[in-house]
Protein backbone atom coordinates (compact mmCIF):
# COMPACT_ATOMS: atom_id res chain seq x y z
CA UNK A 1 0.00 0.00 0.00
CA UNK A 2 1.36 3.24 -0.55
CA UNK A 3 1.23 6.70 1.20
CA UNK A 4 -2.01 7.81 -0.96
CA UNK A 5 -3.80 4.80 -0.40
CA UNK A 6 -2.38 4.46 3.53
CA UNK A 7 -3.67 7.32 3.65
CA UNK A 8 -7.53 7.37 2.50
CA UNK A 9 -7.29 4.22 4.59
CA UNK A 10 -6.69 6.23 7.42
CA UNK A 11 -9.38 8.79 6.89
CA UNK A 12 -12.34 5.96 5.69
CA UNK A 13 -11.11 3.82 8.61
CA UNK A 14 -11.90 7.08 11.23
CA UNK A 15 -15.18 7.08 9.59
CA UNK A 16 -16.31 3.68 10.80
CA UNK A 17 -16.36 2.07 7.32
CA UNK A 18 -15.00 -1.07 6.40
CA UNK A 19 -12.90 -1.12 3.37
CA UNK A 20 -11.44 -3.19 0.94
CA UNK A 21 -8.82 -2.95 -2.22
CA UNK A 22 -9.40 -4.95 -5.40
CA UNK A 23 -6.32 -6.88 -5.89
CA UNK A 24 -6.15 -10.00 -8.58
CA UNK A 25 -9.44 -10.48 -8.87
CA UNK A 26 -9.84 -10.38 -5.32
CA UNK A 27 -10.36 -7.86 -2.32
CA UNK A 28 -8.20 -7.00 0.87
CA UNK A 29 -9.07 -5.62 3.63
CA UNK A 30 -7.38 -1.90 4.26
CA UNK A 31 -7.07 -0.54 7.60
CA UNK A 32 -8.46 -2.40 10.16
CA UNK A 33 -12.23 -3.96 9.99
CA UNK A 34 -14.56 -1.53 12.00
CA UNK A 35 -16.13 -3.40 15.53
CA UNK A 36 -19.73 -3.57 13.81
CA UNK A 37 -18.41 -5.62 11.01
CA UNK A 38 -17.05 -7.57 12.57
CA UNK A 39 -20.50 -9.79 13.42
CA UNK A 40 -20.51 -10.26 9.54
CA UNK A 41 -17.48 -12.02 9.67
CA UNK A 42 -15.25 -9.48 8.83
CA UNK A 43 -11.73 -9.23 10.95
CA UNK A 44 -8.26 -8.20 10.35
CA UNK A 45 -7.00 -12.16 10.60
CA UNK A 46 -9.92 -13.32 8.50
CA UNK A 47 -9.90 -13.87 4.58
CA UNK A 48 -11.66 -10.76 2.62
CA UNK A 49 -14.88 -12.21 1.24
CA UNK A 50 -17.57 -9.29 0.82
CA UNK A 51 -19.78 -12.26 -1.06
CA UNK A 52 -19.86 -14.43 1.66
CA UNK A 53 -19.94 -11.28 4.43
CA UNK A 54 -22.83 -9.53 2.63
CA UNK A 55 -25.36 -10.70 0.38
CA UNK A 56 -25.94 -7.93 -1.02
CA UNK A 57 -22.34 -7.47 -2.28
CA UNK A 58 -23.44 -10.13 -5.20
CA UNK A 59 -25.40 -7.60 -6.31
CA UNK A 60 -23.51 -4.53 -5.55
CA UNK A 61 -20.14 -5.79 -7.07
CA UNK A 62 -21.49 -6.92 -10.06
CA UNK A 63 -22.31 -3.32 -10.50
CA UNK A 64 -18.65 -2.37 -9.52
CA UNK A 65 -16.94 -4.58 -11.62
CA UNK A 66 -18.83 -2.61 -14.88
CA UNK A 67 -18.29 1.02 -13.29
CA UNK A 68 -14.63 -0.11 -12.76
CA UNK A 69 -14.02 -1.47 -16.20
CA UNK A 70 -15.83 1.93 -17.43
CA UNK A 71 -14.68 4.71 -15.35
CA UNK A 72 -11.37 7.02 -15.95
CA UNK A 73 -9.59 8.79 -13.40
CA UNK A 74 -11.11 8.99 -10.31
CA UNK A 75 -14.41 8.13 -9.74
CA UNK A 76 -17.21 6.88 -7.68
CA UNK A 77 -20.80 4.74 -7.07
CA UNK A 78 -22.66 4.37 -4.55
CA UNK A 79 -25.23 1.97 -3.82
CA UNK A 80 -29.12 2.46 -2.22
CA UNK A 81 -29.39 1.74 1.09
CA UNK A 82 -30.00 -1.67 2.51
CA UNK A 83 -30.56 -4.06 5.01
CA UNK A 84 -29.37 -7.10 6.31
CA UNK A 85 -28.95 -9.34 9.33
CA UNK A 86 -25.58 -10.38 10.40
CA UNK A 87 -24.51 -13.47 11.59
CA UNK A 88 -26.41 -13.69 14.98
CA UNK A 89 -29.30 -11.89 13.40
CA UNK A 90 -29.22 -8.51 14.41
CA UNK A 91 -30.56 -6.21 11.42
CA UNK A 92 -27.99 -3.93 10.07
CA UNK A 93 -28.83 -0.83 8.25
CA UNK A 94 -25.90 -0.66 5.11
CA UNK A 95 -24.72 1.46 2.42
CA UNK A 96 -21.68 0.80 0.56
CA UNK A 97 -19.91 2.57 -2.28
CA UNK A 98 -17.17 1.75 -4.96
CA UNK A 99 -14.31 3.95 -5.78
CA UNK A 100 -11.89 4.25 -8.59
CA UNK A 101 -9.00 6.74 -7.11
CA UNK A 102 -5.53 8.05 -8.97
CA UNK A 103 -2.78 6.60 -6.79
CA UNK A 104 -0.65 9.68 -8.30
CA UNK A 105 -0.80 12.63 -10.23
CA UNK A 106 0.42 11.42 -13.38
CA UNK A 107 -1.36 9.77 -16.65
CA UNK A 108 0.60 6.19 -15.99
CA UNK A 109 0.25 6.30 -12.33
CA UNK A 110 -1.77 2.98 -11.09
CA UNK A 111 -5.29 3.66 -10.05
CA UNK A 112 -6.41 2.27 -6.55
CA UNK A 113 -10.21 -0.01 -6.97
CA UNK A 114 -11.81 0.49 -3.28
CA UNK A 115 -14.82 -0.95 -1.80
CA UNK A 116 -16.06 1.02 1.35
CA UNK A 117 -19.35 0.15 2.97
CA UNK A 118 -20.90 1.79 5.93
CA UNK A 119 -22.41 0.08 8.81
CA UNK A 120 -24.15 3.00 10.94
CA UNK A 121 -26.87 3.95 8.61
CA UNK A 122 -27.42 6.92 9.99
CA UNK A 123 -27.74 8.64 6.64
CA UNK A 124 -30.99 7.40 5.42
CA UNK A 125 -33.15 7.75 8.76
CA UNK A 126 -34.10 11.62 7.31
CA UNK A 127 -34.78 9.60 3.91
CA UNK A 128 -36.87 7.37 5.76
CA UNK A 129 -38.96 9.66 7.99
CA UNK A 130 -39.63 11.77 5.21
CA UNK A 131 -40.77 9.26 2.56
CA UNK A 132 -42.56 7.57 5.62
CA UNK A 133 -44.30 10.79 6.71
CA UNK A 134 -45.27 11.14 3.08
CA UNK A 135 -46.39 7.86 2.96
CA UNK A 136 -48.86 7.94 5.76
CA UNK A 137 -50.45 11.00 4.51
CA UNK A 138 -51.00 8.97 1.42
CA UNK A 139 -52.50 6.28 3.02
CA UNK A 140 -54.66 8.27 5.71
CA UNK A 141 -55.89 10.11 2.24
CA UNK A 142 -57.21 6.44 0.73
CA UNK A 143 -58.27 5.38 3.80
CA UNK A 144 -60.74 8.00 3.65
CA UNK A 145 -61.65 8.00 0.77
CA UNK A 146 -62.05 4.23 0.72
CA UNK A 147 -64.43 4.48 3.72
CA UNK A 148 -66.54 7.09 2.08
CA UNK A 149 -66.67 4.86 -1.04
CA UNK A 150 -67.96 1.97 1.57
CA UNK A 151 -70.23 4.72 3.08
CA UNK A 152 -71.71 5.67 0.05
CA UNK A 153 -71.70 1.98 -1.64
CA UNK A 154 -73.74 0.47 1.15
CA UNK A 155 -76.35 3.91 0.65
CA UNK A 156 -76.74 3.45 -3.14
CA UNK A 157 -77.20 0.16 -2.09
CA UNK A 158 -79.97 0.95 0.30
CA UNK A 159 -81.90 3.43 -1.91
CA UNK A 160 -81.80 0.99 -4.50
CA UNK A 161 -83.20 -1.45 -2.32
CA UNK A 162 -85.85 0.93 -0.99
CA UNK A 163 -86.86 1.94 -3.94
CA UNK A 164 -87.55 -1.37 -4.91
CA UNK A 165 -89.67 -2.15 -2.26
CA UNK A 166 -91.29 0.85 -2.63
CA UNK A 167 -91.98 0.19 -6.27
CA UNK A 168 -92.92 -2.96 -5.38
CA UNK A 169 -95.63 -1.61 -2.36
CA UNK A 170 -97.20 0.83 -4.93
CA UNK A 171 -97.57 -1.58 -7.95
CA UNK A 172 -99.46 -3.96 -4.93
CA UNK A 173 -101.77 -1.27 -3.80
CA UNK A 174 -102.24 -0.55 -7.02
CA UNK A 175 -103.42 -3.94 -7.94
CA UNK A 176 -105.09 -4.17 -5.02
CA UNK A 177 -106.85 -0.22 -5.70
CA UNK A 178 -107.90 -2.04 -8.97
CA UNK A 179 -109.38 -4.72 -7.36
CA UNK A 180 -111.27 -3.15 -4.83
CA UNK A 181 -112.63 -1.28 -7.57
CA UNK A 182 -113.98 -4.03 -9.76
CA UNK A 183 -115.01 -6.24 -6.63
CA UNK A 184 -117.50 -2.83 -5.52
CA UNK A 185 -118.65 -2.76 -9.52
CA UNK A 186 -119.20 -6.51 -9.31
CA UNK A 187 -121.63 -5.71 -5.97
CA UNK A 188 -123.71 -2.29 -7.50
CA UNK A 189 -124.06 -4.90 -10.53
CA UNK A 190 -125.69 -7.43 -8.46
CA UNK A 191 -127.88 -5.13 -6.54
CA UNK A 192 -128.75 -3.38 -9.96
CA UNK A 193 -129.64 -6.48 -10.98
CA UNK A 194 -131.94 -7.54 -8.46
CA UNK A 195 -133.36 -4.11 -8.36
CA UNK A 196 -133.93 -4.35 -11.74
CA UNK A 197 -135.55 -7.97 -12.29
CA UNK A 198 -136.47 -8.47 -9.04
CA UNK A 199 -138.05 -5.20 -7.27
CA UNK A 200 -138.67 -3.55 -10.98
CA UNK A 201 -140.60 -6.52 -12.08
CA UNK A 202 -142.85 -6.78 -8.41
CA UNK A 203 -143.47 -3.13 -8.94
CA UNK A 204 -144.07 -3.69 -12.69
CA UNK A 205 -146.77 -6.19 -11.87
CA UNK A 206 -148.34 -4.34 -9.18
CA UNK A 207 -148.67 -1.58 -11.25
CA UNK A 208 -150.61 -3.66 -13.74
CA UNK A 209 -152.58 -5.13 -11.05
CA UNK A 210 -153.18 -1.95 -9.51
CA UNK A 211 -154.44 -0.54 -13.31
CA UNK A 212 -156.69 -3.42 -13.58
CA UNK A 213 -158.08 -2.88 -10.14
CA UNK A 214 -158.87 1.01 -11.15
CA UNK A 215 -160.37 0.15 -14.32
CA UNK A 216 -162.74 -2.68 -12.52
CA UNK A 217 -163.67 -0.43 -9.88
CA UNK A 218 -167.61 1.20 -10.00
CA UNK A 219 -166.94 3.42 -6.59
CA UNK A 220 -165.22 6.75 -7.82
CA UNK A 221 -163.64 7.08 -4.36
CA UNK A 222 -162.06 4.25 -4.63
CA UNK A 223 -160.65 4.79 -8.26
CA UNK A 224 -159.30 7.93 -7.35
CA UNK A 225 -157.75 6.10 -4.35
CA UNK A 226 -156.11 3.89 -6.67
CA UNK A 227 -154.94 6.53 -8.89
CA UNK A 228 -153.11 7.70 -6.42
CA UNK A 229 -151.57 4.58 -5.63
CA UNK A 230 -150.65 4.03 -9.28
CA UNK A 231 -148.88 7.69 -9.01
CA UNK A 232 -146.86 6.50 -6.09
CA UNK A 233 -146.04 3.12 -8.14
CA UNK A 234 -144.83 5.16 -10.93
CA UNK A 235 -142.38 7.21 -8.92
CA UNK A 236 -140.89 3.90 -7.20
CA UNK A 237 -140.46 2.68 -10.83
CA UNK A 238 -138.66 5.72 -11.69
CA UNK A 239 -136.36 5.90 -8.42
CA UNK A 240 -135.85 1.87 -9.04
CA UNK A 241 -134.39 2.60 -12.68
CA UNK A 242 -132.48 5.65 -11.74
CA UNK A 243 -131.18 3.45 -8.36
CA UNK A 244 -130.11 1.04 -10.94
CA UNK A 245 -128.17 3.35 -13.48
CA UNK A 246 -126.58 4.95 -10.85
CA UNK A 247 -125.28 1.70 -9.30
CA UNK A 248 -124.52 -0.08 -12.23
CA UNK A 249 -126.43 0.55 -15.82
CA UNK A 250 -127.58 -3.16 -16.86
CA UNK A 251 -127.01 -1.51 -20.32
CA UNK A 252 -123.22 -1.42 -20.10
CA UNK A 253 -123.18 -5.01 -19.54
CA UNK A 254 -125.45 -5.62 -22.78
CA UNK A 255 -124.85 -2.63 -25.05
CA UNK A 256 -121.29 -1.83 -23.78
CA UNK A 257 -119.44 1.77 -22.79
CA UNK A 258 -120.50 3.60 -26.10
CA UNK A 259 -124.18 3.49 -25.45
CA UNK A 260 -124.04 3.34 -21.58
CA UNK A 261 -121.79 6.92 -21.92
CA UNK A 262 -124.52 8.19 -24.39
CA UNK A 263 -127.13 7.38 -22.34
CA UNK A 264 -125.28 8.96 -19.59
CA UNK A 265 -125.13 12.04 -21.46
CA UNK A 266 -129.03 12.35 -22.15
CA UNK A 267 -129.81 11.27 -18.54
CA UNK A 268 -127.10 14.65 -17.54
CA UNK A 269 -128.77 16.71 -19.88
CA UNK A 270 -131.95 16.25 -18.74
CA UNK A 271 -130.94 17.01 -14.68
CA UNK A 272 -129.03 20.03 -15.68
CA UNK A 273 -130.78 22.12 -18.69
CA UNK A 274 -128.30 24.88 -18.21
CA UNK A 275 -125.56 22.96 -19.45
CA UNK A 276 -125.07 22.35 -23.24
CA UNK A 277 -124.11 18.31 -22.86
CA UNK A 278 -123.11 16.51 -26.43
CA UNK A 279 -121.39 12.80 -27.12
CA UNK A 280 -119.34 12.06 -30.05
CA UNK A 281 -117.97 9.24 -30.80
CA UNK A 282 -116.40 8.11 -34.38
CA UNK A 283 -118.17 5.15 -34.74
CA UNK A 284 -115.57 2.90 -35.28
CA UNK A 285 -115.44 -0.69 -32.88
CA UNK A 286 -113.47 -0.83 -29.75
CA UNK A 287 -112.43 -4.28 -28.06
CA UNK A 288 -111.72 -4.10 -25.05
CA UNK A 289 -112.63 -6.72 -21.67
CA UNK A 290 -116.02 -5.63 -19.40
CA UNK A 291 -113.91 -4.76 -16.47
CA UNK A 292 -111.61 -2.21 -18.45
CA UNK A 293 -115.32 -0.81 -19.95
CA UNK A 294 -116.15 -0.37 -16.25
CA UNK A 295 -113.63 1.38 -15.13
CA UNK A 296 -113.54 3.61 -18.23
CA UNK A 297 -117.78 4.35 -17.24
CA UNK A 298 -116.60 4.67 -13.38
CA UNK A 299 -113.91 7.49 -14.75
CA UNK A 300 -115.71 9.26 -17.09
CA UNK A 301 -118.72 9.76 -14.32
CA UNK A 302 -116.32 10.78 -12.02
CA UNK A 303 -115.04 13.33 -14.79
CA UNK A 304 -118.73 14.67 -15.33
CA UNK A 305 -119.49 15.06 -11.51
CA UNK A 306 -116.49 17.08 -10.89
CA UNK A 307 -117.37 18.70 -13.85
CA UNK A 308 -120.47 19.65 -12.58
CA UNK A 309 -119.57 20.49 -9.67
CA UNK A 310 -116.30 22.83 -9.70
CA UNK A 311 -116.09 23.62 -13.29
CA UNK A 312 -119.20 26.46 -13.88
CA UNK A 313 -119.37 25.03 -17.16
CA UNK A 314 -122.22 25.89 -19.54
CA UNK A 315 -121.04 23.09 -22.38
CA UNK A 316 -119.74 19.79 -21.61
CA UNK A 317 -118.13 17.38 -23.79
CA UNK A 318 -117.79 13.56 -23.96
CA UNK A 319 -116.00 11.97 -26.82
CA UNK A 320 -114.56 8.51 -27.36
CA UNK A 321 -112.55 7.35 -30.19
CA UNK A 322 -110.61 4.32 -31.86
CA UNK A 323 -106.04 5.61 -32.43
CA UNK A 324 -104.10 2.55 -33.68
CA UNK A 325 -104.12 0.24 -30.79
CA UNK A 326 -106.08 2.54 -28.16
CA UNK A 327 -109.21 3.96 -27.39
CA UNK A 328 -109.35 7.87 -26.19
CA UNK A 329 -111.43 9.20 -24.31
CA UNK A 330 -111.85 13.14 -23.50
CA UNK A 331 -114.34 15.02 -20.94
CA UNK A 332 -114.20 18.32 -21.61
CA UNK A 333 -115.90 21.73 -20.46
CA UNK A 334 -115.58 25.90 -21.01
CA UNK A 335 -115.49 26.34 -16.72
CA UNK A 336 -113.34 28.33 -14.91
CA UNK A 337 -110.22 25.39 -14.98
CA UNK A 338 -107.65 25.29 -12.24
CA UNK A 339 -103.92 25.35 -11.99
CA UNK A 340 -102.25 22.14 -13.79
CA UNK A 341 -99.60 22.10 -10.48
CA UNK A 342 -102.27 20.62 -8.06
CA UNK A 343 -101.77 17.61 -9.73
CA UNK A 344 -98.58 17.08 -9.29
CA UNK A 345 -98.80 18.16 -5.35
CA UNK A 346 -102.47 17.45 -4.67
CA UNK A 347 -103.45 18.74 -1.08
CA UNK A 348 -106.13 17.27 1.22
CA UNK A 349 -109.07 19.69 0.52
CA UNK A 350 -107.53 21.95 -2.26
CA UNK A 351 -108.57 19.05 -5.21
CA UNK A 352 -106.29 17.16 -7.47
CA UNK A 353 -106.74 13.17 -5.99
CA UNK A 354 -109.73 12.43 -7.41
CA UNK A 355 -107.60 12.79 -10.92
CA UNK A 356 -104.62 11.58 -9.08
CA UNK A 357 -106.88 8.12 -8.69
CA UNK A 358 -107.66 8.19 -12.09
CA UNK A 359 -104.09 8.41 -13.09
CA UNK A 360 -103.23 5.36 -11.02
CA UNK A 361 -106.20 2.68 -12.59
CA UNK A 362 -104.75 4.30 -15.61
CA UNK A 363 -101.65 2.85 -14.83
CA UNK A 364 -102.63 -0.05 -13.97
CA UNK A 365 -104.72 -0.72 -17.12
CA UNK A 366 -101.60 0.17 -18.82
CA UNK A 367 -102.94 3.54 -20.02
CA UNK A 368 -102.57 7.13 -19.18
CA UNK A 369 -104.16 10.23 -18.25
CA UNK A 370 -103.22 13.78 -19.51
CA UNK A 371 -104.86 16.85 -18.49
CA UNK A 372 -104.95 20.52 -20.27
CA UNK A 373 -106.34 23.28 -18.02
CA UNK A 374 -105.72 26.51 -16.90
CA UNK A 375 -107.65 29.00 -14.81
CA UNK A 376 -110.19 30.38 -16.58
CA UNK A 377 -109.80 28.35 -19.78
CA UNK A 378 -111.67 24.85 -19.07
CA UNK A 379 -110.64 21.58 -18.73
CA UNK A 380 -110.01 18.74 -21.22
CA UNK A 381 -109.24 15.54 -19.52
CA UNK A 382 -108.18 12.75 -21.77
CA UNK A 383 -107.88 9.18 -21.02
CA UNK A 384 -105.83 6.36 -22.77
CA UNK A 385 -106.48 2.83 -22.47
CA UNK A 386 -105.03 -0.14 -24.81
CA UNK A 387 -107.80 -2.11 -26.73
CA UNK A 388 -107.46 -5.99 -26.89
CA UNK B 1 -27.15 -26.57 0.79
CA UNK B 2 -28.62 -24.99 -2.25
CA UNK B 3 -29.91 -21.06 -2.45
CA UNK B 4 -33.11 -19.35 -3.63
CA UNK B 5 -32.93 -15.60 -4.15
CA UNK B 6 -36.40 -14.62 -3.40
CA UNK B 7 -37.73 -10.50 -4.15
CA UNK B 8 -40.65 -9.11 -2.51
CA UNK B 9 -42.63 -6.72 -4.47
CA UNK B 10 -45.45 -4.93 -4.50
CA UNK B 11 -46.80 -1.48 -3.98
CA UNK B 12 -46.03 0.63 -0.85
CA UNK B 13 -47.73 -0.44 3.06
CA UNK B 14 -49.00 -3.68 1.54
CA UNK B 15 -47.56 -5.70 3.92
CA UNK B 16 -44.30 -6.89 2.15
CA UNK B 17 -42.02 -6.30 5.48
CA UNK B 18 -44.66 -7.75 7.50
CA UNK B 19 -45.13 -11.24 5.57
CA UNK B 20 -41.00 -11.97 5.33
CA UNK B 21 -40.96 -10.85 9.79
CA UNK B 22 -43.80 -13.38 10.02
CA UNK B 23 -42.34 -16.09 8.10
CA UNK B 24 -38.77 -15.44 9.16
CA UNK B 25 -39.51 -14.48 12.97
CA UNK B 26 -42.71 -15.25 13.67
CA UNK B 27 -44.02 -11.96 14.47
CA UNK B 28 -46.04 -8.94 13.57
CA UNK B 29 -46.48 -5.49 14.42
CA UNK B 30 -49.51 -3.08 13.29
CA UNK B 31 -46.95 0.10 13.04
CA UNK B 32 -45.81 0.63 9.34
CA UNK B 33 -42.24 1.16 8.63
CA UNK B 34 -41.05 2.45 4.92
CA UNK B 35 -38.52 -0.33 3.58
CA UNK B 36 -35.30 1.69 1.75
CA UNK B 37 -33.49 0.33 -0.63
CA UNK B 38 -33.50 -3.50 0.40
CA UNK B 39 -34.14 -5.64 3.82
CA UNK B 40 -31.94 -8.69 3.14
CA UNK B 41 -33.51 -11.91 5.44
CA UNK B 42 -32.37 -15.74 5.34
CA UNK B 43 -34.73 -19.01 6.00
CA UNK B 44 -33.77 -22.72 5.44
CA UNK B 45 -36.73 -24.13 4.16
CA UNK B 46 -37.34 -27.85 2.72
CA UNK B 47 -37.88 -28.60 -0.91
CA UNK B 48 -39.50 -32.08 -0.95
CA UNK B 49 -36.38 -33.41 0.91
CA UNK B 50 -34.08 -31.07 0.14
CA UNK B 51 -33.05 -28.26 2.63
CA UNK B 52 -32.87 -24.81 0.58
CA UNK B 53 -32.12 -21.32 1.76
CA UNK B 54 -34.31 -18.35 1.20
CA UNK B 55 -32.38 -15.39 0.65
CA UNK B 56 -35.10 -13.05 0.85
CA UNK B 57 -35.26 -9.61 -0.96
CA UNK B 58 -37.45 -7.29 0.46
CA UNK B 59 -37.33 -4.45 -1.64
CA UNK B 60 -38.93 -1.04 -1.27
CA UNK B 61 -42.50 -0.34 -2.28
CA UNK B 62 -43.32 1.17 -5.49
CA UNK B 63 -45.45 4.57 -5.71
CA UNK B 64 -44.65 7.86 -7.17
CA UNK B 65 -41.62 8.75 -5.24
CA UNK B 66 -39.70 5.19 -5.15
CA UNK B 67 -39.08 3.28 -8.65
CA UNK B 68 -38.47 -0.30 -7.84
CA UNK B 69 -35.08 -1.32 -9.71
CA UNK B 70 -35.36 -3.88 -11.70
CA UNK B 71 -31.46 -4.54 -11.21
CA UNK B 72 -32.63 -6.08 -7.57
CA UNK B 73 -33.98 -9.01 -9.18
CA UNK B 74 -31.12 -10.25 -10.64
CA UNK B 75 -30.38 -13.62 -10.31
CA UNK B 76 -33.56 -13.94 -8.21
CA UNK B 77 -35.16 -17.39 -8.89
CA UNK B 78 -38.79 -16.47 -8.37
CA UNK B 79 -40.71 -13.31 -6.72
CA UNK B 80 -43.93 -12.80 -4.18
CA UNK B 81 -46.11 -10.21 -5.73
CA UNK B 82 -47.78 -8.58 -3.04
CA UNK B 83 -51.25 -6.86 -3.28
CA UNK B 84 -53.36 -4.97 -0.11
CA UNK B 85 -57.10 -6.56 -0.45
CA UNK B 86 -57.98 -3.12 1.08
CA UNK B 87 -56.87 -0.98 -1.24
CA UNK B 88 -57.65 -2.24 -4.92
CA UNK B 89 -55.11 0.51 -6.22
CA UNK B 90 -52.01 -1.45 -5.35
CA UNK B 91 -53.47 -4.55 -7.92
CA UNK B 92 -52.80 -2.65 -10.94
CA UNK B 93 -49.16 -1.63 -9.26
CA UNK B 94 -48.42 -5.46 -9.08
CA UNK B 95 -49.90 -5.02 -12.66
CA UNK B 96 -47.65 -2.71 -14.09
CA UNK B 97 -44.38 -4.07 -11.90
CA UNK B 98 -44.87 -7.50 -13.61
CA UNK B 99 -44.74 -6.15 -16.73
CA UNK B 100 -42.07 -4.53 -16.16
CA UNK B 101 -40.31 -7.44 -15.02
CA UNK B 102 -41.27 -9.43 -17.78
CA UNK B 103 -39.17 -6.47 -20.24
CA UNK B 104 -36.17 -5.99 -17.98
CA UNK B 105 -35.56 -8.62 -16.27
CA UNK B 106 -37.54 -12.02 -18.20
CA UNK B 107 -40.34 -14.40 -17.02
CA UNK B 108 -39.99 -15.49 -13.46
CA UNK B 109 -42.56 -17.88 -11.29
CA UNK B 110 -44.46 -16.08 -9.10
CA UNK B 111 -47.18 -16.33 -6.16
CA UNK B 112 -49.77 -13.57 -5.56
CA UNK B 113 -50.51 -12.81 -2.46
CA UNK B 114 -53.82 -10.88 -1.81
CA UNK B 115 -52.44 -9.62 1.66
CA UNK B 116 -54.16 -8.55 4.77
CA UNK B 117 -57.46 -10.79 4.69
CA UNK B 118 -57.90 -10.46 8.15
CA UNK B 119 -59.38 -6.99 7.13
CA UNK B 120 -62.46 -8.58 6.12
CA UNK B 121 -65.03 -5.54 6.70
CA UNK B 122 -62.47 -3.73 4.48
CA UNK B 123 -61.76 -6.36 1.51
CA UNK B 124 -62.02 -4.37 -1.83
CA UNK B 125 -60.91 -6.56 -4.18
CA UNK B 126 -63.80 -8.35 -6.47
CA UNK B 127 -62.46 -9.19 -9.66
CA UNK B 128 -62.25 -12.85 -9.74
CA UNK B 129 -59.47 -12.93 -12.93
CA UNK B 130 -57.71 -10.30 -10.84
CA UNK B 131 -56.63 -8.25 -13.99
CA UNK B 132 -55.10 -11.27 -16.02
CA UNK B 133 -52.36 -11.96 -12.89
CA UNK B 134 -54.35 -15.17 -11.34
CA UNK B 135 -53.99 -17.24 -14.59
CA UNK B 136 -50.00 -16.14 -14.64
CA UNK B 137 -49.36 -16.98 -11.14
CA UNK B 138 -47.87 -19.95 -10.01
CA UNK B 139 -50.59 -19.94 -7.27
CA UNK B 140 -52.73 -17.23 -5.41
CA UNK B 141 -53.73 -16.96 -2.09
CA UNK B 142 -54.59 -15.12 0.48
CA UNK B 143 -52.68 -14.08 3.50
CA UNK B 144 -52.44 -12.18 6.68
CA UNK B 145 -49.09 -11.26 8.31
CA UNK B 146 -51.02 -10.75 10.94
CA UNK B 147 -52.70 -13.96 11.54
CA UNK B 148 -50.28 -15.87 9.72
CA UNK B 149 -52.75 -17.55 7.35
CA UNK B 150 -51.23 -19.15 4.15
CA UNK B 151 -48.27 -16.84 4.97
CA UNK B 152 -45.87 -20.39 5.23
CA UNK B 153 -47.65 -21.86 2.32
CA UNK B 154 -46.72 -18.65 0.45
CA UNK B 155 -43.23 -19.21 0.53
CA UNK B 156 -43.37 -23.16 0.45
CA UNK B 157 -44.94 -22.15 -2.96
CA UNK B 158 -42.59 -20.11 -4.35
CA UNK B 159 -39.94 -22.33 -3.41
CA UNK B 160 -41.15 -25.59 -5.16
CA UNK B 161 -41.99 -22.99 -7.97
CA UNK B 162 -38.60 -22.17 -8.08
CA UNK B 163 -36.66 -25.09 -7.62
CA UNK B 164 -39.25 -26.67 -9.85
CA UNK B 165 -41.05 -28.80 -7.34
CA UNK B 166 -44.14 -30.37 -7.46
CA UNK B 167 -47.75 -28.08 -8.48
CA UNK B 168 -47.87 -25.29 -5.96
CA UNK B 169 -51.70 -26.85 -4.58
CA UNK B 170 -48.91 -29.03 -2.52
CA UNK B 171 -48.40 -25.90 -0.42
CA UNK B 172 -51.66 -26.51 1.13
CA UNK B 173 -53.39 -23.25 0.63
CA UNK B 174 -56.13 -21.99 -0.50
CA UNK B 175 -56.77 -18.82 -2.43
Amino acid sequence: MNDDTSLIADVLGAMGLLVAKRVDGGFRWIGTPPPWSEDFGCAASEPCDLISSFAFMALFLHDAEAFWAEAEGAATISSAPWSEPDRVGVDHQLEAVAMRLPTGSGADDEAVEVVAVAGAGADFVQTQSILQAARERRLAVDRELAVQRQVEQQLRLRVEQRTVELARTNEQLRTLAAQVGLAEQRERHRLAVGLHDHVGQLLAAAKLQAAAERAAAADPAQRERLGALLEVMDKAIDATRTLTFELSPPMLYELGLVATLASLVEQIARQHASIACIFCDDGEPKEMSQDVEVVLFQVARELINNALKHAAATRLVVETRAEPGVLVMAVTDDGVGFDERVLHEPVVGAGGFGLCTVRERMDHLGGRLEVDTRPGAGTTVRVQVPME
Amino acid sequence: MKQAKICMLGAFCVGKTSLVARFVKSVFSDKYHSTIGVKIDKKVVSVGDAPVTLVLWDLEGEDDLVRVQMSYLRGAAGYLLVVDGTRPETLETAVLLRRRIETEVGVLPFVLLLNKCDLTDLWALDDPGLLGLRDAAATTLKTSAKTGQNVEEAFAALASAAMGGPAPDAAGGKP
